[in-house]
């Protein structure tokens, strides 16, 4: 082979695995697991059954960003509830009364006794905006018929000054038995690209940008270090 | 006879001796720029960084820079002190809220649809950047502001990835021989976390920065090669950008009056004459125009001639006199001037965003040593290599030297007038001085090799720089994470 076809050889197979790395950090940067789910039965469990129920309040404390998700429990209906959907509208709890997320829960799709909805990252933890990580979480009962069966699942909380509250009336030391779902982005251990991107217009907002680029530049940087060695040998 | 067309293939195929050299030459050409080839990439992707990094708002005053350029889009003239929009302040406050500017507990009143500042009013300053940064602006004047501020920093990126080639080619003029200095220089400068933070800031400071740096291109073309034409143009015209950017430009009439005097006059100068004249012009000048007279604290300090005071406070209106008065009044100033150089100097190097970001203590101490070593280390380089350099090189070493100088006077000089006592002065930051960058950078290459032996000169450069690009990382992977994103 001449050395021109080896020259090549050897700068195309450099662009490749420049261009497989630039693809196995984008790929990597884009790996999320989601965190939360609901504690198992405590002996202080008790159905709240929403018929008669207006509206459920509860405040419950952010512990990490990106929340994406609540997951409620929800004791299925003995009694067939054509798509019966209940309007859930969060918000921070000493905020101003704007919603940060406004979903519907479909009862119909709970699985396992549990009903969940998703909504795109929000950033309570670290936003200076938010007066307090404290939220709320709203739930709009529509009218139930009395012998449905469904019921929700309140138990004892002595731990946290969350409260809940029934039609205005609060109930001291309950809580609704419900999970808050957190993303968790693998590559933020390494760097914290969630956060560089949050709130960031355009593909500014898309977190891989910050690794990716963090990459090509090292690359980059990598070049220009061979070429100052390569000058640096011919000189000594 | 089968030879016959292969003779006349070949006589038209050769090509002439001469266009075979100017060939060569092109080549040659094309091939000395080819370090640009990654050395621009690296340039942008680092300026690209920090443009990226840094969320909206945190540099020097860049909310009223925008406004500045914004207004002029919007209203299409140059706008008044007074000029505002309150939707515009409205958005611009929505945004550096939701960004974090403010601090812990401090929250902005978005009801208010008349917001009063964001900020300290920049419409003092020339127009020029500001009528720069709006043509991009128009292209997106309908989308968010957050779009708007990151369009308007992609021309200060462009102007630090062109800084970086300028310097290149200001170091490929003036040491031809010495291809690891070439690098060194340019990658140095990139890799000084303070400037490519600054940089890459929606700030008149950048085409203030960039009109030094080709000034200097224009200055060393002048030194090297004589009064050519396209280095006349090229230093004329980049100091008078800087001149019409930014009042801070002004010192560089020195470098390019000295460039063009040594380009006139191409053989060496008798060093007493200079100091000489240097020495007898400032003594007549002063005694021309200043007089010692008694303060109120009863100190002896300066102060201008009435003829002189006259012309001032008619024509100048630069208000000389307290300036003298205030700059001769040693006892007063001694306290401020430590904190001038504590506070210009490590502002200089590392601090970042509104000079509220730092490292840690330990790269203060690590810059101070380096410097401090740096001149040492000038003082003996300079000595070694008199002989070794040629008459072209010494003067743009003196030009460096002399540029870096002057910046620091003007800071000293930006602290005065002094304000009346018990009111705190602005202790200038290392910011406005950037205009010298290239020379520090310049300079401290210079005296680092002047600490090595001979025979390990050639490596010093790499330690330098490898220093430099240690710092660098730290503060784009670490420093300002942790800062704006809470973690790192």
């Amino acid at each position: 082979m001449s050395t021109t076809a080896t020259n090549i050889t050897v700068r195309t197979s450099r662009w490749l695995t420049a261009l497989i790395g630039a693809l196995c950090i984008t790929a990597l940067s884009m790996i999320t697991t989601l965190d939360g789910g609901i504690a198992p039965p405590t002996p202080t469990d008790m159905p709240i059954t929403l018929a008669g129920i207006t509206t459920i309040e509860q405040t419950f404390t952010i512990t990490r960003p990106d929340l994406v998700g609540l997951a409620i429990q929800i004791h299925p209906a003995t009694q067939i509830v054509p798509d019966l959907r209940i309007p859930l509208h969060l918000r921070y709890a000493d905020g101003p009364p704007i919603d940060l997320v406004s979903e519907n829960l479909s009862v119909q799709a709970a699985t396992n006794g549990v009903i969940a909805i998703r909504f795109p990252p929000l950033m309570a933890v670290h936003d200076l905006r938010v007066p307090t990580t404290t939220l709320t979480f709203i739930l709009d009962i529509p009218q139930v018929q009395p012998n449905t069966g469904l019921t929700f699942t309140a138990r004892e909380n002595h731990q946290t000054p969350d409260t809940l509250t029934i039609d205005g009336r609060v109930l001291t030391n309950r809580e609704l038995v419900f999970a808050p779902i957190y993303q968790h982005r693998w590559a933020d251990s390494l760097w914290p690209i969630s956060a560089m991107a949050r709130g960031k217009p355009g593909v500014l907002g898309w977190p891989p940008l910050y690794a990716l680029l963090a990459y090509i530049y090292l690359i980059v940087l990598g070049v220009g270090i061979a070429n100052l060695r390569r000058i640096f040998l011919s000189q000594g | 006879m089968g030879m016959g067309p292969t003779s006349v293939s070949l006589s038209v195929a050769s090509p002439s001796p001469n266009l075979t050299l100017e060939r060569t030459d092109r080549w040659r050409g094309l091939r000395e720029y080819a370090p640009l080839r990654w050395l621009l990439p690296l340039a942008l992707l680092h300026g690209l960084l920090y443009l990226v990094i840094v969320p909206p708002w945190q540099h020097y005053d860049e909310p009223t820079h925008f406004e500045y350029a914004w207004l002029i889009v919007v209203h299409n003239h140059i706008p008044t002190m007074d000029e505002s929009d309150p939707q515009m302040r409205h958005n611009a406050l929505e945004s550096m809220d939701r960004f974090r500017f403010y601090p812990p507990g401090q929250h902005l009143d978005l009801t208010d649809p008349n917001p009063t500042e964001i900020g300290m009013n920049q419409r003092y300053h020339p127009a020029l950047y500001y009528m720069l940064v709006a043509l991009p602006l128009r292209l997106v004047a309908n989308l968010p502001i957050d779009v708007q501020l990151y369009t308007a920093r992609t021309l200060s990126l462009i102007l630090y990835t062109l800084i970086i080639a300028i310097a290149w080619r200001v170091t490929v003029v003036v040491v031809p021989d010495e291809p690891l200095i070439q690098l060194v220089v340019p990658l140095m400068l990139l890799f000084t976390a303070s400037f490519a933070d600054m940089m890459t800031a929606v700030n008149n400071d950048v085409l203030v920065n960039f009109a030094a740096a080709a000034l200097l291109l224009g200055c060393v073309l002048l030194v090297c090669g004589g009064m050519h034409p396209t280095s006349l143009v090229l230093a004329t015209l980049a100091l008078g950008v800087g001149l019409i950017t930014k009042r801070t430009a002004v010192i560089l009439l020195v470098p390019y009056v000295l460039a063009l005097l040594w380009a006139w006059h191409r053989t060496p100068l008798r060093l007493w004459m200079v100091a000489g004249v240097l020495v007898i012009g400032t003594l007549m000048s002063a005694f021309a125009g200043l007089e010692i007279v008694q303060a109120a604290n009863g100190t002896r300090i300066l102060a201008l001639r009435p003829w002189l005071n006259q012309l001032d406070s008619s024509y100048l209106r630069l208000s000389l006199d307290s300036w003298v008065r205030s700059v001769s009044d040693l006892e007063q100033t001694n306290l401020l001037y430590q904190l001038l150089l504590t506070i210009s100097f490590t502002s200089f190097w590392v601090r970042f965003g509104w000079g509220n970001i730092i490292i840690g203590s330990w790269a203060d101490w690590v810059m101070v040593g380096i410097c401090v070593a740096c001149a040492v280390g000038l003082i003996v380089q300079g000595w070694r290599s008199r002989s070794q350099m040629s008459l072209s090189q010494q003067r743009c070493i003196w030009l460096f030297l002399i540029a870096v100088v002057l910046g620091c006077l003007s800071l000293i000089a930006r602290l005065h007038p002094l304000p009346s006592p018990g009111y705190i002065p602005y202790i200038p930051r290392g910011r406005y001085i950037f205009t010298v960058m290239l020379p520090v950078i310049w300079l401290i290459v210079l005296g680092w090799q002047g600490l090595f032996p001979n025979r390990w000169k050639h490596v010093s450069p790499i330690i330098i720089l490898g220093i430099w690009g240690i710092i660098d990382l730290i503060v784009w992977s670490n420093t300002l994470i942790a800062y704006f994103y809470g973690v790192g």
